[in-house]
């Protein structure tokens, strides 16, 4: 037996309805470790490159992180992979909830969901014992009603549900996963793969254990961490996160110049202003809506709350607060300041599983293409979608979800998707690779040009890379000689945070001890070069994923280079900055021992790391 | 002569207001501004390296000479989610 791992892999196979269990290997488990990790290796194995990610043999994989389903703290998070219809890439989303352990707890490490059924189905697994089960009465329901009815239906109310709403039912390219009320594996179109397969949801209960090496030293590692949050100097952050959530900088990061502002055209102080993101503090909002506290499993923060709005139009009664990201998306991003409009958004596309970054990235676009006259009224069937008006955001968000119009059908498909459909607005959109860039300015924290440009999943503010670094070095963060190796340790790190299962957050404050939660688990010892050598090992895996789709630094879409400051902006904390993310592109691939001009790693590079031999051949390197 | 200091959670919760009117002598840096704040503002390292200044909306090093009515804002990493 291997301690940390229940020991196996699920592999259903919905057109023939076959169901496999398989052994985990020891040496994926060691080489892999969770997560992403163990999804890249499985889905290169098991998928054949130039797959339609929307076709049968698109895999789509549900892995919790290695020390999910332990009581390793902050340790609930699981990870959807699958290769994406937005970017037609590799492609993982990560959600954190009550969902990864409980699949752990039901016998398993990842399941993985092979075809596609004839008719809607969702899958039952319930303590290692698993069935396809009929989902035609599900087809249509949302994110609630989904869950309640399975619990309903198989009379069981401590099981937990990944699912996927309407929108991933008409494989909307913004569809997410959707787990707990509102936690989502939103990124990449993953919820449109589910859609693909006819796959509504899938139902976990588990009472069985993960197999723990040395279950009081656990004790003490959990008992040290929580010591260093309380008494560490970095207690008063957390206590603020604990109390307000991840908004709790949102005015902040508006007016300072890291949260984008009217389609990445404005500036916080001038176009957004003070009186605009007043109302969008948690400070601010919690007094009217704020009914409890919410946590994910395992965890001792709770940078969640749970809101309730009651009146007005926007009335959507109880709801999960909206998390930054949301906040800068349905406010300064489309210069809207009506905060009870922004929960209604950020309402719908939980309910009907979407990614909120994507839908906010894409209205953003079509009103920025509405304000310059390159769409028309007819073409967004009468939606008046100038700058913060309220109504028009959350009628255009409501056909989004439920493509009841033309122009809903249309902002489905994504900005870019849209704007090729209509032949027009490229200059308008904030995407690479087709996926609409997180609510980070990269004209700030210029770090974050790098990974949104390279990373294996472009476009992500929870991948690796100096983005977050940058914000806490402004005075060297525009110097770009020589950040190549930081740039890839901070990645190697991000990789076995994220694998692990564990939540970025406290780990962004310092608060992390990765060695010895994988001792206490597993009995492994591994050092900080081990650890390094793991994460670089997991990330070359899913480079080497899209790389043989293909990939080259060539062919990566980017309709133009407004992320990157050109042009740059007038005013505000980073005017006239241009980026020179192709330098810190070259410095990191450099690092990386990747060729210059395809990016194909260098054989050496990845016979040091190991466990990677059959992309070694595939590459013939 | 007076400088207006933006303040954001958890010292805007503190002091109930969203800025501080802090008065100056003639010649003060951005860095003296820091050196004052940091015995009124709690819990808010300022003087941490990693602390990014806005003065009237432009980035700020911490040599600059302040004038009277300058706004200045700190943007600190917690901000983001
Ligand atoms: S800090 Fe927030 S996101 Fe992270 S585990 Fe806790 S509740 Fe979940």
């Amino acid at each position: 037996m291997l301690n940390g791992f229940m020991g196996k892999l699920l592999f259903v196979n919905l057109t023939d309805g076959t169901i496999e269990e398989r052994k985990l290997s020891e040496e994926i488990a060691k080489n892999f470790i969770g997560g992403y990790g163990i999804g890249a290796r499985v889905l290169y194995n098991e998928m054949k490159p130039g797959v339609d990610p929307l076709g049968p043999d698109n895999v789509l994989g549900f892995i919790p992180g290695l020390l999910t389903g332990t009581k390793a703290l902050f340790s609930g998070r699981y990870m959807v992979v699958c290769k994406s219809p937005v970017t037609r890439g590799w492609n993982d989303a990560n959600s954190g909830g009550y969902f990864g352990p409980e699949l752990r707890k039901a016998g398993f490490d990842g399941v993985f969901i092979k075809g596609a059924a004839k008719d809607p189905v969702y899958l039952w697994i319930n303590n290692g014992k698993v069935e396809i089960r009929d989902a035609s009465g599900l087809w249509g329901k949302d994110i609630v009603d989904t869950e309640n009815t399975i619990k309903e239906e198989l009379g069981e109310k401590n099981l937990r549900v990944a699912m996927i709403g309407p929108a991933g039912e008409k494989m909307s390219l913004i569809a997410s996963v959707m787990n707990d009320g509102h936690r989502a594996a939103g990124r990449g179109g993953s919820g449109a793969v589910m859609g693909s397969k006819n796959l509504k949801a899938i139902a976990v209960r588990g009472t069985l254990q993960v197999p723990i090496a040395n279950p009081e030293y656990l004790k003490t590692v959990n008992k040290n961490i929580v010591a260093a949050m309380k008494n560490g100097p970095v207690s008063p952050i957390i206590e603020t996160l604990s109390r307000y959530g991840t908004g709790m900088g949102v005015v902040e990061a508006i007016l300072g110049g890291d949260g984008p502002v009217k389609n990445w055209t404005g500036v916080g102080f001038s176009d957004f202003g003070e009186d605009g993101s007043k109302e969008m503090s948690p400070q601010v909002a919690d007094e009217k809506y704020r009914v409890k506290k919410y946590a994910c499993a395992e965890c001792v923060i709770g940078c969640g709350a749970i809101y309730n709005s009651k009146e007005g139009k926007y009335a959507v009664g109880e709801t999960g607060r909206p998390e930054y990201e949301s906040l800068v998306g349905f406010g300064s991003l489309m210069m809207n300041t009506n905060y009870e409009a922004m929960m209604k958004c950020n309402h719908i596309c939980n309910i009907m599983g979407m990614d909120t970054i994507a839908v906010a990235g894409t209205i953003a676009w079509a009103m920025e293409c509405y304000e310059k006259g390159i769409i028309t009224l007819e073409e967004t069937c009468g939606i008046e979608l100038n700058w913060g008006n309220a109504d028009a955001i959350v009628q255009a968000v409501q056909v989004m979800a439920d493509q009841s119009t033309e122009f809903g059908k249309l902002l489905a498909l994504g900005s870019l998707g849209a704007a090729n459909k209509l032949g027009k607005g490229f200059e308008c959109l904030v995407t690479i690779n087709g996926i609409e860039l997180p609510m980070h300015d990269s004209r700030f924290s210029p770090g974050f040009s790098r990974t949104y440009y390279s990373d294996p999943t472009p476009g992500r503010h929870v991948k690796g890379g100096l983005g977050w670094y940058n914000l806490a070095t402004p005075k060297t963060k525009y110097n770009y000689e020589g950040t190549g190796q930081m740039d890839k340790t901070i990645t190697a790190g991000v990789e076995i945070v994220n694998c692990l299962g564990l939540c970025l957050f406290p780990d962004m404050f310092g608060i992390k001890s990765h060695s010895e939660y994988i001792k206490a688990v597993t009995g492994w010892e591994l050092g900080e070069e081990d650890l390094l050598q793991t994460g670089m090992r997991i990330f070359n895996m899913r480079h080497a994923f899209n790389l043989r789709e293909g990939w080259t630094p060539s062919n990566i879409n980017i309709p133009n280079k407004r992320f990157a400051g050109e042009p740059p902006l007038e005013t505000g904390p980073a005017s006239g900055v241009t980026v020179d993310y192709e330098l810190l592109t070259k410095n990191f691939v450099e690092a990386m021992d990747w060729n210059p001009s395809t990016w194909i790693p260098s054989r050496s590079s990845l016979e040091q790391l190991g466990g990677l031999e059959d992309v070694i051949k595939d590459l013939n390197i | 002569m007076q400088v207006f200091v933006k303040l954001f959670i958890p010292n805007k919760t503190i002091f109930g207001a969203d800025e501080l009117k802090i008065d100056i002598s003639e010649g003060t840096s951005v860095e003296n501004l820091i050196n004052v704040l940091s015995n009124k503002l709690v819990d808010i390292p300022l003087d941490r390296e990693d602390t990014t200044v806005i003065v009237n909306e432009k980035r700020a090093s911490r040599e600059q000479i302040l004038k009277d009515g300058d706004k200045v804002m700190f943007f600190q990493i917690l901000a983001g989610g």
